[in-house]
């Protein structure tokens, strides 16, 4: 309800919003313009003798980076500061008469810092001579953030072993950000301070290219065309929203008034890679393998002028392969006379391989990765930016891949798949600056494009005659393979001689679904900033962001129907396409499709107050809105007041910018990816009936014949049921998701160009929208667990704490390092946007929260919980002569194991649904220790001209640690009852709710515990870069 | 312009409160039948046509929405059952509805209007024996629609007609019907250390409590007295739900 004050407010905050809109209407349509950079180089300037500020001195900054020069004057305080400056390594200089000029070169400038040069000026008439080159310590302190910051830049990608080649062969950025210390990988990303990846905010030049659908990186760009990727793991300013997890932000290269390339290639021969250890499953007899074949790219960038010192360009092509072997093989399992499985010595069954049935297929993948960039001065207070990116891309699974094992359980059709992506990421931006530069305006539109097809491996749609039209049967009850694969005699001899088992269960056949998206994301933002004096210095940031986007999803397949065996001669149809139009009138869609949008508008306004040239004081606040829109155009999910404020302190306790202690806290908001509003805000219309005597439709190519329908209900409905045929509800008093976090820490610069940090991270989920059951599944809506309607269930509780102690050191002098230990704990109910437990990636509509009861036994240390973290990266350039040089990287990652627990299913979700044992009841997987290596030889052919040859090998001591074991206590899903704060040895007293007994010995799972992953095997790069 | 006009609609309107989507109408789409208790209300029955329907206390009744989400079909059928015989499938054997409107109201209900009544055989264990015949003329059925409830709960005006005797019942119905030997069998969730794996599937927020019935057993399909009557809502006004 509105009261009367409240429509007021309102009427006062739409005024204040027509306000702000004409404001950046009028500055949009009068060409205001877009920033290139976000870094800032600051500090003071006295006179040498007096001690005395000079104002009105001339600083300017000139880089590559820079496309010419930024100047500044001193003020009434000796006060300068340089913004909006792109990453790069400047050279500043100082004019003022009658000083003596001074320069410093090689200052680096990652993006996103505040770096601060203090320098004094020779009076000429003490001291004549020429301009001074001073040879001292460039700033590397960043004495204006509390932000915590890693940068990732031009030199980490050329000298040390990173972005081993990836899906479809492209050297992608984000395993890059693993460098950063409290980042981790998990299944979709790189996480950040205990989130997960989804939860992060990527940005290119500025913009976002998060999937629309679910968050996660939407595109993937070759570390060739990055200048520089930046990621903040915590304590970001407002100008940074919409994330709850960290940012990685992502710089392309630009030209310059040099015309600068490269020609390159890399190659990973699979004849060099280690062979992986075979994951071996006593619940199946069908094993898969995937043995690394050949991975390379090749391409070319060319960066220079158009129009000098006007236009510039830069371009690159990276076209990209990749090829595994998939070996799939069948191991009879041996038998005694009882019929019992013989174990060896150490509980593994023995098992006698199949000698005809071995089957070897390949698994491709391509990419084209290119980058066209424009930059256009149009005068020195404005610039103006065209970046395009995409990397269309394709290829084909024989056997889907899972955790680097081939998921192999049934026939190639419905196992296998064949796709297609595409990816456009297009950027304009325009700085301009007024005011002699105090006011500054960087405006940017983008649009993030993503198309990815998923379909059978004929690549068919439904309605083409393919595989996409065939039913799909799910054999889950135990059947001899002869059932379904054409052995050989002496294989078929071997399998039923009664002294071996060839059976199988969950075996798949028939045909494959096809998953179309689209995604689009429309993007505006404006920031001005204005830099004043008042009791310091402010540089005060507002900011208007708007942000469009949408999802097309399209599933269809299998004919339209997946079937699955629930008993002898009984089939299941779960998931046929349509809707009950009347009692047993079921409706048949062909495909399932669609079309959902979110609007997301939010502004900013941040001041950074430096206090006496010690002290600054970062404040602001933001505001976000997010309406979420249903398929059929109405709202679904309306979260407005997402008020998010930051504060940090950070004091130069060295007053010459060598050091600062500082202290953040910040709240931040999520903004809700839109496979929410297409699976659970649209409906999600599948009909479910149970067939008897319907045969095999997979083999038929037919969907069951009406006339084997079997009664299933005393309903309106003899024989067919719907299901997500209603939208979920939205409790009316909803909230947004969000989390809070406080950071503080210190960092002193120890060397010339070497810093050390030690830093404390707290961050604890507020609240959480998850999708919830007050009545056993029977419905649903959508809420905040431990609040509203959904009072019922526990509280979200997600807490981290972590230590970490870093050691920076950039590169020069030859040599440069990155060192941190972390310790952390991450303790709580809820792990993020998606489950470990089996991959389900439905941001705010994970299983983990349906039902009240699947929250027994979920608090403990959350799965990427992994106390102790050692991160070190070293590289060292050895000049062997003035035209050779060798250069020497490697780098070590140590990481203590994941918890593990005993998992059990449920009688309406499957398996893997009730931890039947706390959370890290069963202790963790081992530490894994990874080395990897990286030499290069650099021949200088010229000033400019250099050719490197380079080797990388990853995992250079082969360690093949499991890193992931199978935690199903039984099999398939059998339903259990979970044992409250039980133990271990409680694991045997296991309830199987059916028989209010144990669950029964042929209905463990044998494979518990054992490993299902291990790590990524030794693998060799060669590469060759021609850089001019 | 249509992209532009949704972006300043949203930031206009959606900076000052939240208004989630309304609700849409829901009869219990759950595949388990409502547990209806009836009190007639009809006066001066003769004595016989009293004895006749005396039994017609507590009886299930299924029901179910029709139509895509995109449609606007808001059709509703019924099909009732009684304690102690099969269940009529026949087409006749079903009440046919029509919501009012789509979404929920102010109220938190929608209302249902009929259009055709249920003609009812009912046979026991003999299925082609017709052991009474009883037609079911609703009147009006409401279901409590907001979001917390989703139609889990109704409340019906029903003319019922069986061997010549009818009279006029209002009905009050919670879904889904679920048998109990005792009163924490009818909580919303599972208890583990009392080896419940499973809630009883009835809101949290409505009074129920298990009233000794000799027809659950049966009805259920268990034997071994550990059903002994029905989760049945206390109370009379709809909504019936808990005191905050």
């Amino acid at each position: 309800m509105t009261t009367g004050k409240g429509r007021r407010s309102c009427a006062r905050s739409r005024k204040r919003y027509v306000r702000s809109l004409a404001l950046w209407v009028f500055l949009s349509a009068s060409g205001a313009a877009l920033a290139q950079g976000s870094s800032v180089l600051t500090g003071t300037v006295v006179d040498t003798q007096t001690r005395q500020p000079l104002a009105n001195v001339v600083v300017t900054a000139t880089g590559a980076a820079l496309q010419g020069e930024q100047m500044s004057v001193t003020d009434s305080s000796g006060l300068y500061r340089i913004p909006q400056l792109p990453p790069g390594r400047y050279t500043l200089r100082f004019d003022l008469e009658p000083y003596q000029p001074l320069s410093r070169t090689s200052i680096d400038v990652p993006g996103d810092r505040t770096l601060r040069f203090n320098v004094e000026l020779f009076n000429k008439n003490v001291e004549l001579g020429t301009t001074i080159v001073v040879i001292g310590t460039a700033p590397i302190v960043d004495v204006g953030s509390s932000s915590t910051i890693t940068s990732v830049g031009q030199e980490h990608f050329k000298n040390l072993p990173l972005a081993p080649a990836g899906v479809n062969g492209v050297r992608g950025f984000e395993s890059m950000a693993l460098l950063a210390p409290q980042t981790q990988p998990d299944t979709f990303g790189v996480s950040m301070n205990g989130t997960t990846s989804p939860e992060n905010s990527y940005l290119v030049d500025g913009l976002s290219f998060n999937s629309t659908a679910r968050g996660r990186r939407g595109s993937d760009f070759s570390v060739e065309f990055l200048d520089e990727l930046n990621v903040i793991t915590g304590g970001y300013l407002p100008e940074f929203g919409r994330s709850t997890g960290g940012v990685q932000s992502l710089t392309t290269k630009s030209g310059s008034n040099e015309f600068h390339g490269s020609v390159f290639g890399s190659w990973t021969p699979g004849v060099l890679a280690q062979a992986p250890t075979q994951v071996v499953s006593a619940a199946t007899p069908i094993r898969g393998k995937v043995l690394a074949w050949n991975a390379g790219d090749f391409g070319a960038t060319l960066g220079g002028y158009l129009v000098k010192d006007k236009l510039w360009f830069f371009a690159g092509f990276n076209p990209s392969f990749s090829r595994n072997q998939l070996v799939r093989s069948i191991n009879a399992f041996e038998l005694d006379d009882a019929g019992k499985r013989i174990t060896d010595a150490n509980g593994n069954a023995r098992t006698t391989a199949l000698t005809d049935a071995t089957q070897k297929r390949y698994q491709d993948g391509h990419a084209l990765s290119y980058i066209g960039k424009l930059t256009f001065l149009g005068s020195d207070d404005e610039r103006l930016n065209l970046s395009v990116t995409g990397s269309p891309a394709g290829g084909k699974n024989p056997w889907t891949t899972a955790g680097g094992a081939a998921n192999v359980n049934g026939a190639i059709g419905p196992r296998s798949s064949a796709f297609a992506s595409d990816s456009i990421d297009s950027v304009l931006r325009l700085n301009s600056a007024f005011l002699d530069k105090k006011l500054l305006f960087d405006t940017s539109v983008g649009w993030h494009h993503a198309t990815n097809e998923t379909r059978p491996r004929d690549f068919s749609t439904n309605g083409s005659g393919g595989l996409a039209d065939v039913p799909q049967v799910v054999w889950s009850l135990s059947h001899p393979l002869t059932d379904f694969e054409n052995l050989s005699a002496a294989d078929r001899a071997l399998c039923g001689d009664g002294h071996h088992s060839c059976n199988v269960s969950g075996y798949r056949t028939g045909g494959a679904f096809v998953n179309d998206t689209v995604e689009d994301r429309f993007q505006g933002k404006l920031i001005g900033t204005l830099l004043l004096q008042g009791a310091g210095h402010h540089i005060i940031k507002a900011g208007l962001d708007v942000d469009v986007s949408t999802y097309d999803n399209l599933l269809a397949g299998g004919g339209g129907h997946q079937y699955v065996e629930v008993d002898q001669d009984t089939l299941l149809d779960n998931n046929a396409f349509g809707y009950l139009a009347g009692p047993d009138q079921p409706v048949f869609e062909p495909s399932f499709r669609h079309k959902t949008r979110n609007v997301t508008v939010g502004g900013f306004v941040q001041d950074s107050w430096s206090i006496f040239d010690r002290v600054t004081l970062n404040a602001g606040v933001r505001y976000d809105v997010e309406k979420i829109y249903a398929s059929d155009g109405t709202l679904g999910l309306d979260l407005p007041n997402e008020w998010s404020p930051r504060l940090g302190l950070i004091w130069d306790f060295t007053g010459n910018g060598k050091g600062k202690l500082f202290a953040n806290y910040a709240r931040y908001y999520e903004q809700v990816p839109l496979d929410i509003a297409d699976r659970a805000l649209s409906g999600n219309e599948t009909l479910y009936a149970y067939y008897g005597g319907c045969g095999d439709p997979s083999r038929s190519g037919k969907p069951c014949h009406p006339s084997t329908l079997l009664a299933n209900s005393n309903g309106p409905n003899t024989y067919w049921s719907a299901l997500g045929a209603d939208r979920e509800v939205v409790d009316p008093k909803i909230v947004p998701q969000s989390s809070d976090e406080v950071v503080a820490g210190a960092e002193y610069q120890l060397l010339p160009n070497g810093r050390a940090a030690i830093t404390y991270t707290h961050r604890r989920q507020n609240e959480i929208i998850e999708d919830m059951s007050n009545n056993e599944a029977a419905t649903y809506f959508l809420g905040n667990p431990g609040r509203g309607i959904a009072a019922g269930f526990p509280k979200p509780q997600r807490d981290y704490d972590a230590v970490t102690a870093s050691f920076t050191k950039t590169f020069t002098d030859f040599w440069m390092a990155q060192a941190s230990y972390t310790w952390s704990r991450l303790y709580g109910n809820w792990e993020g946007l998606f489950r470990s437990e089996d991959g389900q990636l439905d941001p705010n509509i994970n299983s983990t929260y349906d039902l009240a009861k699947f929250l027994v036994n979920q608090t403990g240390p959350l799965s990427a919980d992994q106390t102790h973290q050692v991160k070190v990266y070293v590289a060292k350039v050895f000049p062997i002569s003035s035209a050779f040089s060798v250069t020497l990287g490697g780098d070590y990652n140590g990481v203590s194991g994941h918890v593990f627990t005993a998992r059990g299913g449920d009688a309406v979700y499957g398996a893997n649904t009730v931890d039947i044992l706390p959370r890290g009841s069963l202790g963790r997987s081992p530490f894994i220790h990874t080395v990897d290596g990286h030499v290069s030889a650099d021949l200088h052919l010229s000033a400019s001209n250099t050719l490197t040859a380079s080797a990388d090998v990853f995992n250079l001591i082969g360690s093949q640690e499991e890193t992931s074991v199978d935690q199903s206590y039984v099999l398939g899903n059998t339903p259990t009852i979970p044992i409250p704060n039980g133990k271990k040895s409680d694991l045997k007293s296991t309830v199987d709710p059916r028989t209010g007994a144990p669950v029964a010995a042929k209905l463990l799972n044998p494979n518990f515990l054992r490993a299902n992953a291990y790590q990524n095997p030794r693998s060799v790069r060669f590469g060759v870069k021609l850089s001019f | 312009m249509r992209l532009l006009k949704t972006v300043v609609l949203a930031a206009w309107a959606g900076g000052c409160v939240g208004t989630q989507p309304v609700a849409p109408c829901l009869v219990a789409r759950s595949g388990t039948p409502f547990l209806m208790k009836w009190t007639m209300q009809t006066g001066g029955l003769s004595s016989a046509c009293q004895t006749t329907l005396a039994d017609f206390d507590l009886s299930t009744l299924s029901a179910e929405r029709y139509g895509s989400v995109a449609g606007e079909n808001r059709d509703v059928f019924l099909r009732p059952s009684e304690f102690g015989f099969k269940t009529d499938v026949a087409a006749t054997a079903l009440a046919k509805g029509e919501l009012e409107r789509n979404d929920v109201g102010a109220d938190a209900t929608c209302a249902v209007d009929f259009t055709q009544a249920a003609t009812v055989s009912f046979t026991g264990s003999d299925a082609g024996t017709v052991l009474r015949t009883a037609t079911y003329e609703f009147k009006k059925v409401t279901s409590l629609s907001d979001a917390p409830h989703g139609g889990t709960q109704i409340q019906a005006d029903l003319l019922y007609t069986r061997d010549g005797c009818s009279a006029e019942f209002h009905g009050l119905g919670v879904n889904p019907a679920v048998g109990c030997a005792t009163d924490a069998e009818c909580g919303s969730s599972a208890n583990y250390d009392a080896g419940r794996t499973s809630g009883s599937g009835i809101l949290p927020d409505y009074p129920v409590t298990c009233v000794a019935d000799v027809r659950a057993a049966p009805f259920f399909g268990v034997t071994d007295g550990t059903i002994t009557g029905f989760c049945e809502l206390q109370g009379s006004a709809f909504p019936v739900l808990k005191t905050p």
